[in-house]
Parts: C-alpha cells; structure tokens; sequence
C-alpha cells in the first residue's frame, strides 16, 4: 500500500480539520472552550489557505493566510479572552438547544450543504476538491449562523459571526482563488474592528443591565 | 338438557379448533398453490350493475395470505387459553369476532375491484374496532378506540380518493384493469399523495399513527397480536401492489420521500417505545418501528425501480417482505407472552411487576427469543431481514448520479441507532418484567399451560429456525422479486456483486454449541458455588420496590432526547390536540350563529329553500 | 485443512494476548503518574486466582445469571473470530460481515445488560440503563465507519477487505484520520475507558460496566474480566488491522509481530487519553458520541462526495 497524499486531498483534509472545529464549537460547554476552538479553526484555515497557494499559484493568498492567522489566529482570540476575564462571572453556555442535538443539526448542515454544491462543478477537472471545499466553506457558514441562534450569550454569538466569517473566505478561497488583496484586508480590518467594538458594548450591557444573556432583551418590550 | 348446557359453555372452544383447522388448511392450500405458480381470478356478479365481487390470486397475495393463515391458526391455538384464563364473559362472541376478523383480513388480500375491496376493509376495521373496545367500561378504552375508528375512516376516505385517480385514468374499478399504468404527472402526484396519507393512517407511520399506541395497549392481547402483526401490514400490501404492480413509472423523489418517511417512523417508534412503562404501549410503539423499516425497504425499491437498476430493487424489496413475515412472526409472539403475564399479573405496568422468571420460566425463555428476535441479534430472524436491509443500503452508494448518496448513510446510522434503542427497550422490557424480584405480591403464580406453550412455542421455533435456515423464506420471496437474492446451497446468501454474504447457519451453529457449553459448565460451576443474599451495601432488608424502577432505566434517553415527550404524550397528541381544540371551538362559534333557538331564522331557511327550488326548476324546466 | 487450523491459532493468540495488553495500558497509566505499578502479566495472575474460587450467588437470580457469562464470553470470540489478526484465513471467514460483526458483538452487549438486572440491586439496574444508553448512542458511529470502509473497497466481508488493505496499490486516503478518530471515540466508550467510565472506583457516580458485574465473583467474574479484555483487544485490532495497513509480510511469525508492534502503537494514545481527561458527567457523554457521529460523517462525506 501506498502513503501518497496528494496535494488536493490534503487541502481537503486541512479545510475539513477547519470545519470539524466549527463542530466542536456547537458542543462546547464553556467559553474559553470555545474561544479555543475558535483559534484551532483560524489557524486550521490559514493552513488551508497557505497550501491551496502550491495548488492555484497565486501568491496573494500567501498574505491572505499570513493575514488569517495573525489577525484571526492570534488577535482577535487574544481580545476576546482579555473580554472574557473581565466581565464573565458564569463561565457556562447557556443553550437554547442542547448540545446533542446541536450537533446532529451540524451534521444535517453539512450533508445538506454537500448536496447543495454537488451538481455545480463539472468533476473531472480537479478531482471534485474544488466542490468539496466550497461545500466545506458553506458548511461552515450554516454552523456560524446556527451559532447564533442557538445560544443565548452574546459572546457566542460573536464567535458564530466570526465563523461565519472564516466560511465566507474558505469558500472564496475555493471558488474565485481568493478575493482581491485589498477587500481582504478591509474586510479583516473591518472585522476586527467590529470585535473590538462588539466587546466593548457588552461591557456597557453588562455594565446597565447585569447579564449578557440575550434573551433577557425581550424584557425590554412592551 | 344439561349435555346442551355443557356443550354450549365449550362450544367456543369448537368453534377455535373448527377454525384453526380451517387456517391452517388454508395455509396448506396456499403452498400448494404458490408451487404451482398460477394466477386466478374469479368474478361473481350481482344483479346490481356496478356491484361484482372479484378475487384475484397470484403468489405476492398467496405469501401475505399465508402469513394471515399461519399466525391465525397459533392465534386460535392461542385463545384457546388465554380466554379461559382472563375469564371473558360471552366467550362465543369473542371467538366468532376474531375468527371473522381473520377472515376479512384474507379476503382483503384475495380483493381484485374497489368495491370488493372497500366492503372487506371496512369490515376489518369495524370488527377490529368492537374487538378493541371490548372492555367498554373503562373510559381509557373508549377514548382509544373512538380515535382509533375515526381515523381508520379517515384514512380509508383517502384510500378511496385515490381509487378514484386511477378510475379516472382507466375508466374500470377493476385491479387487473390497472396493471402497469403510465399516468402522467399529475395524476401520479395525486395517487401517491392519497395512497401515502390512506395507507400510512392504518399502518401507522408518523404523524399518522396516534391511534396505534392507544389502541394496542387497551385490546385484549389477542387482538393486539393479530392487529399488530397482521392488520398492519395490508395496507402495506396495498402500498406493494400500488408502487410495484399497478404503476410502472414514477419519478424517483417519490421512493426517497417514503425512505425519508420510514427513517423518522423508526426513529420516533423507538424513542418513544424506551420511555413507556406499560408492557404492550412498548410493544406497540415498536411495531411504528418495525413499520419504519419496511417503508425504509419500500422506499429504496421504489427509487430503485424508476431509476430501472433490477438487482438493487430486488433486493431492496426482498428485505422488505421478509421482514414483513419476521414481524408477524414475533410481535404476535410477544403481544402473547404479554398477554399470558398480564392474565397473571392483573396489570400492565411493569413498575407492579418483576420476578417473573421464577415463577414461569417457560413463559420467560420464550418471551427471551422474542426479545432477541426483535433487536435483530443473531441467530434470529430479525438479522436477516435487518442485514438484507444493510446490504441494500450499502450497495445504494453506488448509483452514482442521484442523491441517494445523501440519505442512505444517514438512514443506515439511524437504523443501527434504533436498532440501539430497541435493545435498550428489550433490556427494560424483560430485565424489569421477568428478573430481579417481584415488586408487588402476585396472586396467581403459576407458569404457561399447554396449548399457550404450543402456540408460543411455535413461534419461537420458527423465528429460530428462520433465523438459522432463510434460504427457504428466501426461496420463497425470490418468486415476488424480479431477480432472485442468491442463495448458495443452503447456508449462505451473497448479495450482488460479491458484495457481502452471511451463513447464518454456521453462526446459528456456535451458537447452539455455546449455549451447550454455557449449560454443561455451568453444572459444573454451580456444584461448587455459595448463595447469599445480594449486596445492598450492607443495608439489612432492602424493600423489594427499591430495585431499578422502569421510569428510572429510560431516565437517561429520556434527558437527552428532551423535546420529544411532554408529560407521558407523543408531541403529535400535543399538535393534533390543539388543531381539534381551536377547530371546534371555531366551529361552535359558528354553529351558534346558525342555529340560533329564534323560530322565525329557521322558517326563514326554509322559505330560502323553496325559493331556490322554484327558481332552479325554472331555469332547467 | 491449513485454514482452520491457522483459523485457531489466530484465536488461541488473541485470547492469550488480551490480558497482557490491559496490563500494558495500565502499566503505562501508572508510570506516566509516577507509580511503578503491577507488572504486565499482573491480569494473566488475577484471572488465575478467579478461576480457582468458587463463586457466590445471589439468592434472587435465575438461569440468566448462570449463562450470561459464558455467551458473552463466547460472543466475544465468535466475533473475534471474524477478525483477522496476521492473515485473513479466519474461522468465520465465509461468512465474516462487518455488520454480523456489529450485532455478534450486539449480543454481548444484551446478556451483560440482563446480567446486570438479574441481581435485583439497584446498582445492576444503574449499570445497565447506561450502559444500554451509551452503547446505542455508539452504534450510528460504528455503523457510518463500516460504511465508508465498505465503500472504498468495495466489499463488507473483513477478511476480504484485510487483503485489499495489505495489497500494494491501495492509496490510504486521508479522511481516515476523520474516520480512525471517530472509532478511537467509539472504543473507549465501548470499552469503559475515561472520559466514559472509571472502572477503578466502585462508586454508583462513576461506574457503567462495573455496576453490572458487582455481582460477580470467582469463576464467573473471570469470565466478564477475560471478555473485556478481549473487547478492548477487539477494537483495537480493528483500528490497527484496516486503517494501518503497513508492516505486512508473508511470513506468519514476522506478521505476529508486526502485529504485536501495531496493537501496542495503538494502546499509547488510549493510556495517555486515559491520563489527561477526567470522567465526564454522564450527561455530557452524549455529546461526545455526537462529535464522534459527526467525525465519523465527515469522513465519509470527504471520501464520497
């Protein structure tokens, strides 16, 4: 038996490494769990990214990865925990559907999104990789807004945006070898930026309301 | 005067024996039929013009009506002591209903026009519906079977709207007018539509199947056995003739709705079946279950069949069918050792039972091979049928092109995670009942007698022997299916392509040898072992209640599979309730405005009748 | 003739390994802690000293408790004989499905559980409610590793995917590691490991399989302790016979060997998961079963798709 990886399948695997990540985040029971996984995810998809540079030749995406993994892969994982210190006194995700079953609807959402993509690509150019990573990218875009509706705590939720976001560049990574420069690094600048402030803001709401729990916001109607 | 006195007390028991010889001449009849292999069809007209009584036989109806015959034969051998036991008032009464019951239930196989068909279904369902409501008394009882007539004739309303597809498109209400049809879209949607909603109500498939967990558990054990190892399966029948012999193209989204369909029927079936505490609730619940799989068979044969790949839908097919004949086999099993225990026992609940090993051992050695049929262990029959399925589902990865590659692997892993959770209820279901202590003092503690031992026994021999031997069901099913599943010899059965392949009598072998072995070392052990009491933490006189309760053992599935119940009701009850609730009271509103109690509206109705009459009669005068 | 009787010897040499294994992983458990600990034939020692005593039954069992042992023992073997060690001429290689492989194994999950009720404890009961819970919430896992392994060789008889494995121009593609995670999951919550069961303590918070077998002594708790070993064993081969396929020769002695190599390669990473994690609350082991579901369908996915 042969040990040959090629160089797709290990693209694959990396971006699959990267969604499976997503997953563990759907089943985490603490935030600085989650937090973790997130770092794992950013830095699974810069490799992706960095390796999909020997297979599209396109040297931009050398910068996007590098990019990737400082801001998304050191940063923005750095500021979210010196949030978390300060202002979490109960380090417990609060669910609004359980754990088990969020990751069988992770399971739903990744088959559904194979079966979305599956008759877009003619296969026999590429041996399918690049249907299989954009499946992967929008899977992960599915998981990140799941993220988001099924937790209660904001900081969850801004990790799930955050997801989503790392979905949206893996697919456009796959599908149009990766967007120009430029939108790249507005568009992580941006996203930076929004963590910042999004920390921040809980802070206040911690701050004037007690909790940053959001399903207590349907006290504030009428 | 006193010799008519003493005939007319056992006069049912003749009238059992007069009857299970006459099942199983029929039984004989059919295997001498399906030898020779041909089809027949008579017709009896009537004076009425529309009205013909036809039947039809050709070997798929010979194999459902042979299943009927056998289990109704060890039915009646059955009865034969369960009624004495429970002690049943007008005993004639009870006979002459089941065995007629029975009887409709073949004639619906043999039905060959609408018009045949409709007078025996409805005869099934009525006969069925007095059987389960034979203890009146109890409001539980009348609640259950009052849902279970309404929607029996709801769904035989949509059977019949999708009689009148066909009729429109062949102008005959003949079955053998409507043999291969192609019918085009339209119609197709409309007939599949009604076929599903009708069929499914009285098979049982999810959000159809209320009735079925509140009528098992109400009807005598009997009726619970014949219902849920007969009844269920002629609409499935139906299903079969409809998809398979009836209608020769459809599109294959049709076969992945009815695999989608089975896949969530299992899986609900089964979830629900841990969490009971009644023995036969369980056992009904596991029949939904068992229903699941075959649609899950029905489904992939369907999309096999318009796809046209002959050596999958075969096999697809044949899994099916067998475990269509595996089921009746050994759910009228279980419903009797359920019935035989709850005659002891005076209740259902197994939180009141326990021990009951001790006191009946052959009555828990047999419901033990049931047990064991039913989670599909080997050398029973139950893995068979179940591996069939696997392999179907297996080799369905391999048309490529289509999206069942999406949903098979999905619906094998459900199917191993039931098949899981089925264990899990078995362990419940005969660990709680049968081992341990009894929880609560049972007055009549005695074992199973003859003819329940024979009927049972039965039984239990053949899910044994068709478990360790299917190669002569599987002779059997290879003349319904266009391919034939290959056998080699008598032992093993291959899948096509070399794909897979059991001999399960090899397995069936070792493990009689192990059960050999188990038994002579155990003599050998038990010489020299010590009895004591069993360790309750060196608490003295432990009660007898503190055993694990059965509430307590689903406990865990319960937690994590959260949303499904709600209080001890499926969330379907939950659904369906509230639509009724909001309907009526919507409903009475409006029946309030109708009929108000002022005279002068209802003279005003009738002035508005005469009205329009005139003027009708004007305009076509 | 030649393939029954090397049929037989792969047994016999399961059999005989199974014990040293346990005590391999419990030795490296144990001087990884900083302890000396027992030596490796330590359990070949304590099944010898269980056989020689006589057991002590509880006064409410019935025949169940007298024959469950044994089939579950016998279960065990039966499977084992399905799976091939150094060669894939197996007893039951005929007839050697991966799914009779499930359900043989299935049996022996069954008759343990009603051995545990047999007892009339509550512990037994306990026992057995999640040990019927966890093993049912491993079965879709097991069941999608079957799959993607039957479909990349395109058979489901183990003996003839051994040899497609072994032969040179197979290509081990890498969404295995997705599928070798998910059955490394699926083994130690089988096999009572941490995070899924401590079978150290014998306290009702921490114990699934012991809770079943507390009524156990002498000749019939060796028999359960020899059947877990040889369920450990079993998994373990699996991982290291299908998704391993180096070191093969022709040669029966050097395969023993090599296969000797592979089954300890394998053991590190169970012993060193064994010390890093605590035993998880029962409740959170459904959700590790779910990820192991959702490893186990990422495979397939990536393999198939």
């Amino acid at each position: 038996m042969n040990l040959n990886i090629s160089l797709s399948e290990f693209v694959e695997f990396m971006a699959a490494l990267s969604l499976f990540f997503a997953i563990l985040q759907t089943a985490s029971h603490r935030l600085d769990f989650a937090i973790k996984t997130y770092t794992a995810q950013s830095i699974a998809l810069s490799i992706t990214m960095f390796l999909s540079v020997f297979y599209y030749f396109d040297y931009e995406l050398i910068l996007s990865a590098v990019l990737t993994l400082l801001i998304k892969g050191i940063l923005i994982p750095f500021v979210m925990k010196k949030i978390t210190d300060k202002i979490v006194e109960d380090e417990n995700v609060k669910p609004f559907i359980n754990f088990t079953y969020s990751v069988l609807i992770c399971i739903f959402i990744v088959i559904f999104s194979f079966y979305i993509t599956s008759n877009t690509f003619y296969r026999s150019t590429d041996n399918g990789t690049m249907q299989k990573v954009l499946a992967i990218g929008l899977s992960i875009i599915f998981v990140g807004i799941f993220l988001m509706l099924a937790r209660k705590k904001a900081l969850i939720q801004i990790i799930g945006f955050l997801t989503l976001e790392n979905g949206i560049i893996l697919g456009a990574t796959s599908t149009v070898k990766g967007l120009p420069l430029i939108v790249e690094i507005g568009v992580f600048f941006d996203v930076f930026v929004g963590a910042i402030m999004a920390g921040i803001l809980i802070f206040h709401i911690k701050d004037t309301l007690e909790s940053i729990d959001t399903s207590k916001l349907s006290d504030l109607k009428e | 005067m006193f010799f008519y006195k003493k005939v007319s007390k056992d006069l049912w028991k003749f009238l059992e024996v007069g009857f299970s010889l006459l099942y199983i001449g029929i039984f004989l009849g059919c295997i001498a039929l399906f030898i020779k292999g041909d089809n027949y069809i008579i017709h009896l007209n009537t004076t009425i013009k529309y009205i013909t009584y036809s039947f039809y036989v050709d070997r798929l109806s010979l194999f459902f009506i042979g299943i009927v015959a056998f289990n109704g034969a060890i039915n009646s051998i059955y009865t034969l002591d369960y009624i004495e036991e429970e002690n049943y008032d007008k005993k004639i009464l009870m006979t002459m209903l089941k065995n007629i019951f029975i009887l409709s239930m073949i004639l619906v196989l043999l039905t060959a026009n609408v018009f045949t068909f409709l007078l025996f279904w409805e005869v099934m369902s009525i006969l069925s519906f007095f059987l389960v409501l034979w203890d009146f008394k109890k409001e539980e009882n009348y609640k259950a079977s009052l849902i279970y007539i309404v929607m029996t004739h709801i769904g035989t309303a949509f059977i019949l709207l999708s009689f009148v597809g066909f009729y429109i498109n062949t102008n005959s209400l003949s079955f053998d007018h409507w043999q291969n049809l192609s019918l085009n879209t339209f119609w197709i949607t409309w007939i599949f539509l009604f076929s599903v909603l009708g069929f499914g109500m009285k098979a049982g498939i999810i959000g159809l199947h209320n009735w079925l967990p509140k009528a098992h558990p109400v009807a005598p054990s009997f009726v619970s056995a014949l219902m849920s190892g007969l009844m269920i399966k002629m609409p499935v029948y139906m299903f079969i003739r409809y998809w398979f012999y009836f209608i020769k193209q459809y599109p294959a989204s049709f076969g992945l709705l009815i695999l989608t369909i089975g896949t969530i029927t299992m899986l609900f079936g089964i979830l629900n079946a841990s969490v009971q505490n009644r023995l036969k609730a369980m056992l009904a619940y596991s029949s939904m279950e068992n229903i699941g799989i075959i649609y899950v068979g029905i489904g992939l044969a369907m999309v096999f069949k318009s796809l046209n790949i002959e050596y999958l839908y075969a096999l697809a097919l044949g899994a099916s069918l067998f475990h269509i004949l595996n089921h009746s086999l050994f759910k009228s099993l279980l419903f009797m050792s359920a019935g035989s225990l709850m005659a002891r026992a005076h209740t259902q609940e197994i939180a009141k039972l326990g021990g009951a090993i001790k006191y009946a051992p052959k009555l828990g050695t047999i419901t033990l091979v049931g047990m064991l049929s039913l989670v599909a262990l080997p050398p029973f029959n139950g893995f068979i049928s179940e591996w069939l399925l696997y392999q179907s589902l297996l080799l369905s990865l391999k048309v490529k092109g289509y999206y069942l590659w999406i949903v098979s692997p999905l619906s094998a892993s459900f199917l191993a995670l039931t098949g899981g959770i089925a264990m899990l209820s078995a362990v419940k279901y005969f660990g709680l009942t049968f081992l341990g202590n009894p929880r609560k003092d049972i007055k009549h503690k005695e074992d199973i007698k003859t003819m329940s031992l024979i009927s049972m026994g039965i039984l239990a021999l053949s899910c044994l022997l068709v478990g360790v031997l299917p190669v002569f069901v599987l002779d059997v099913i290879n003349n319904l299916i266009p391919v034939p599943i290959h056998v080699n010899g008598i032992f093993e059965i291959k899948t096509p392509e070399n794909f897979g392949s059991i001999a399960p009598f090899f397995i069936g072998i070792l493990m009689v040898f192990m059960l050999l072995i188990s038994i002579y070392l155990n003599k050998y052990i038990s010489k020299h072992s010590i009895y004591y009491k069993t360790w309750a933490c060196g608490q003295e006189d432990v009660p007898l209640s503190a055993q694990y309760s059965p509430e307590g053992f689903s406990q865990p599935i319960k937690k994590i599979t959260s949303k499904l119940y709600k209080d001890g009701l499926d969330i379907f009850d939950g659904i369906y309730g509230f639509i009724a609730k909001s309907l009526l009271h919507k409903l009475q509103t409006l029946k309030y405005k109708i009929q108000p109690g002022i005279i002068h509206v209802y003279i005003l109705y009738m002035a508005i009748t005469l009205i329009i009459l005139i003027w009708v009669s004007k305009i076509y005068g | 003739m030649g393939n029954i009787f090397i049929g037989i010897l792969q047994i016999v040499i399961f059999i005989a390994l199974a014990p040293a294994i346990k005590g391999f992983i419990h030795k490296i458990k144990l001087n990884l802690r900083g302890q000396k600990g027992p030596s490796i034939l330590q359990p070949y020692k304590d099944l010898i000293k269980l056989f020689r005593k006589e057991p002590v039954i509880s006064k409410d069992v019935s025949f169940i408790s007298k024959i469950a042992p044994i089939v579950v023992l016998l279960a065990t073997i039966i499977s084992a004989s399905f799976i091939p060690i150094f060669s894939p001429n197996t007893l039951l290689s005929f007839t050697g499905d991966v799914i009779a492989f499930m359900y043989v194994l299935g049996l022996s999950t069954f008759f343990i559980a009603l051995y545990g009720l047999d007892q009339g404890s509550s512990f037994g009961g306990l026992g057995s409610a999640r040990e019927m819970t966890i093993a049912s919430l491993a079965e879709p896992t097991l069941m999608m590793i079957m799959f993607t392994f039957s479909l990349e060789y395109g058979t489901s008889n183990i003996s003839e995917i051994f040899v497609k494995a072994h032969s040179h121009s197979f290509n081990v593609p890498i969404a295995y590691v997705f599928s070798l995670l998910a059955l490394f999951f699926v083994s130690m919550a089988e096999n009572a490991k941490i995070p899924f069961d401590n079978p150290e303590t014998h306290l009702e918070l921490t114990m699934v399989h012991e809770a079943m077998i507390l009524e156990a002594s002498g000749k019939y708790l060796a028999i359960f302790e020899l059947s877990s070993y040889m369920k450990l064993l079993l998994f373990i081969s699996i991982a290291s016979n299908i998704f391993l396929p180096f070191l093969y020769s022709s040669n029966m002695l050097l395969n023993i060997l090599f296969y000797i190599i592979k089954v300890i390669i394998f053991s590190i990473p169970i012993a060193l998961v064994e010390l890093s994690v605590a035993k998880f609350r029962f409740f959170r082991i459904p959700d590790l079963l779910m990820i192991s579901f959702a490893l186990a369908t990422l495979g397939f996915v990536l393999y198939y798709a």
